[in-house]
């Protein structure tokens, strides 16, 4: 498979921490879904940000979909990130105050220039319909379920028709089989539209969905405190 | 609604209870200063019209700011009398005007000012409805005097009794209302006419009774010389009718009758500067210029209005610095939600123009809710300003 995403040499440590990574190359396929899985603390959300940009490594390059996101700027970087990246998070993080179809738009209302916003309304609508949650969209967060809110953000990271999507334990807080329902619905919408998924999780009995999953300390060598 | 205004709303419309306190409070503080200076003003604009169109004051030495209080805005006072015989002094000086006043009268809370048919053609009063003053007896009122009490032309209204518990006073009088004058947002619209000889009545001075030739033997109880001393049985008249009018007789000389105050409008400025010298004299009387008078006045209030800032100034300081500090606290509790906006790609610019939304959009609201309310305090606070300067 064609690689989506490259990493070569990659390093990284915390300011004024001792947790470091080094990563010689690291690459994910277009269309590929990719379970990192490691102990708590070793680098799996760190890894996550900088694929997604939110992160800058200390040295090393980082280049998705043909973009060097090492070589961009803090804006152009963020424009990227808004157009490319679709971010699932543990929480969740929906806009309380917003309803299910204004939290899925949320990248248009925080930049206009990302599209025309009936398209992608219509676009919303789309997704809702196809995880069932149409009915839900003039609902306000706190009353729908978790399920409901957890295709809501799965539904956000994808309105912007991304190549990447990253999602950084997004079952962690689910029963196991919501948890089983939520990462077929994240790998289902990877395959649907060909997009290339990163999943950060703990949660081990999910791993033989994904096409491939990588144990973070067998990719690279991480070192902390006194083993530095 | 879309993008950063769609935000901010629907963030706001969330947390509506605390919008709605922070909004309330930053009101508040611009309600106060606002509404404060606006009734100032009016008060003083209020003040100052009614004492511009009056150039001169005369009364009896004591307090000029009495004086032009009592005489200009009916306001309560203990003034002592001038004799008649200085008003009629006056008219014989073709170069001025002079108008009595006879005040310290109330009929149903509302104060009575005894004068003649020049004070209404000095201030510009016209009957919206009857008739001016056309004798003994008959009132004009004022138009808010007539719609409080719902009385209208043709209708009655007695005096209040000066004291309730001392019989020998001048019993109420029934008087005519014969007219009701035309609004003019003055204090004029919060007295009730009379002629000076009608207040007269009101104070004692002036009475009618029947005829003690006429009267039964069984009520004269002696003759001294020409005079006849009747018993107590006689009634004086409580009201004065067509029939009657001819009994009311004054009990003394008419020059030795008192007024309260004299308005003088002199015809030139010039007789306005003699007359001023002359009347001051001798120091059992004064001469005020009401607008001098008023300047003072006024001058002590603003005093007064200065402290009144000053303490309004420090709770505003308090209110925004109390709001500063929900503000952050809102920011820091929402530091979740700000995070997710930059992790989807939102700019530090962006976020901030969010945040910078809301709290714009409260400081709108409640410098548009205290401007808005101090108008209507302002508007509300024109009817107590005519009565504080009525």
């Amino acid at each position: 498979m064609t690689p989506l995403a490259t990493i070569r040499d990659l390093r990284f440590r915390h300011r004024g921490g001792p947790f470091a990574m080094s990563i010689e190359r690291f690459e994910l396929a277009r269309g590929e879904t990719v379970a990192c899985v490691g102990p708590s603390g070793c680098g799996k959300t760190t890894l996550l940000e900088m694929l997604v940009g939110i992160r800058r490594p200390d040295a090393g390059s980082i280049e998705i979909d043909g973009v060097p996101l090492h070589a961009l700027g803090d804006a152009p970087l963020r424009a990227w990130r808004r157009r490319r990246v679709g971010l699932v998070f543990q929480d969740l993080r929906l806009l309380e105050s917003l309803s299910a179809l204004e939290n899925i738009l949320l990248p248009y209302h925080l930049d206009r220039t990302l599209g025309d916003l009936d398209s992608a309304t219509a676009r919303a609508c789309e997704l809702a319909r196809s995880m069932a949650i149409e009915a839900m969209l003039a609902r306000k967060p706190r009353r729908l379920s978790h399920g409901e809110r957890q295709r809501v953000a799965v539904c956000r990271a994808l309105v912007a028709d991304p190549v990447l999507i990253a999602a950084d334990e997004p079952t962690g807080s689910l029963d196991p089989d919501t948890a089983r329902i939520a990462v077929d619905l994240l790998i289902d919408a990877a395959r649907q539209g060909h997009r290339t998924l990163f999943m950060v999780t703990h949660d081990h009995s999910l791993l033989e969905r994904f096409d491939r999953v990588i144990e973070l300390r067998s990719l690279m060598s991480v070192t902390r405190g006194a083993e530095t | 609604m879309r993008g950063t205004p769609l935000l901010v709303v629907r963030r706001l419309a969330h947390e509506w209870p605390q919008t709605a306190i922070l909004v309330a409070c930053l009101a508040v503080s611009v309600l106060l200063p606002v509404a404060g200076r606006l009734l100032l003003d009016r008060y003083a604009e209020s003040l100052r019209s009614r004492a511009a169109a009056t150039p001169l004051v005369v009364g009896s030495a004591g307090s000029p700011i009495d004086l032009v209080l009592a005489s200009l805005y009916f306001q309560k006072a203990e003034l002592e009398p001038l004799p008649f015989a200085e008003v009629t002094a006056l008219d014989q000086n073709r170069d001025l005007l002079a108008v009595p006043l006879c005040l310290g009268f109330t009929a149903r809370g509302h104060p009575v000012v005894g004068t003649r048919l020049d004070y209404f053609e000095v201030r510009g009063l016209m009957a919206a409805s009857g008739h001016l003053l056309q004798r003994l007896g008959d009132c004009v009122l004022g138009a808010a005097v007539a719609q409080e009490l719902g009385i209208a032309a043709g209708d009655e209204l007695f005096s209040d009794p000066r004291e309730a518990y001392d019989l020998a006073t001048a019993p109420p009088l029934k008087m005519r209302v014969r007219g009701v004058l035309a609004p003019r947002g003055t204090p004029d619209d919060e007295a009730v006419f009379v002629e000076v000889r009608t207040a007269w009545i009101l104070s004692g001075l002036l009475h009618g009774h029947a005829d003690a030739i006429s009267m039964p033997a069984t009520t004269i109880i002696g003759r001294d010389g020409g005079e006849i001393v009747l018993d107590e049985g006689i009634r004086e008249y409580y009201e004065v009718r067509e029939d009657n009018l001819a009994g009311f007789h004054l009990h003394g000389e008419e020059g030795s009758m008192p007024v309260s105050a004299i308005l003088v409008f002199p015809r030139s400025e010039r007789a306005g500067t003699i007359a001023e010298a002359r009347l001051d004299e001798p120091e059992s009387r004064q001469a005020v210029r009401p607008a001098l008078v008023i300047d003072d006045l006024l001058a002590t209030v603003v005093r007064v209005k200065r402290l009144f800032d000053g303490v309004v100034a420090v709770l505003v300081v308090v209110t925004a610095l109390l709001a500063a500090l929900v503000i952050a606290l809102s920011i820091r509790a929402r530091r979740g939600e700000i995070l997710v906006m930059g992790a989807i790609g939102a700019s530090p610019w962006t976020i901030r123009r969010v945040l910078a939304g809301e709290i714009l959009a409260v400081l709108v609201a409640a410098i548009v809710l205290g401007a808005a309310g101090a108008l209507v305090i302002a508007e509300l606070g024109a009817g107590l300003i005519r009565i504080a300067a009525g």
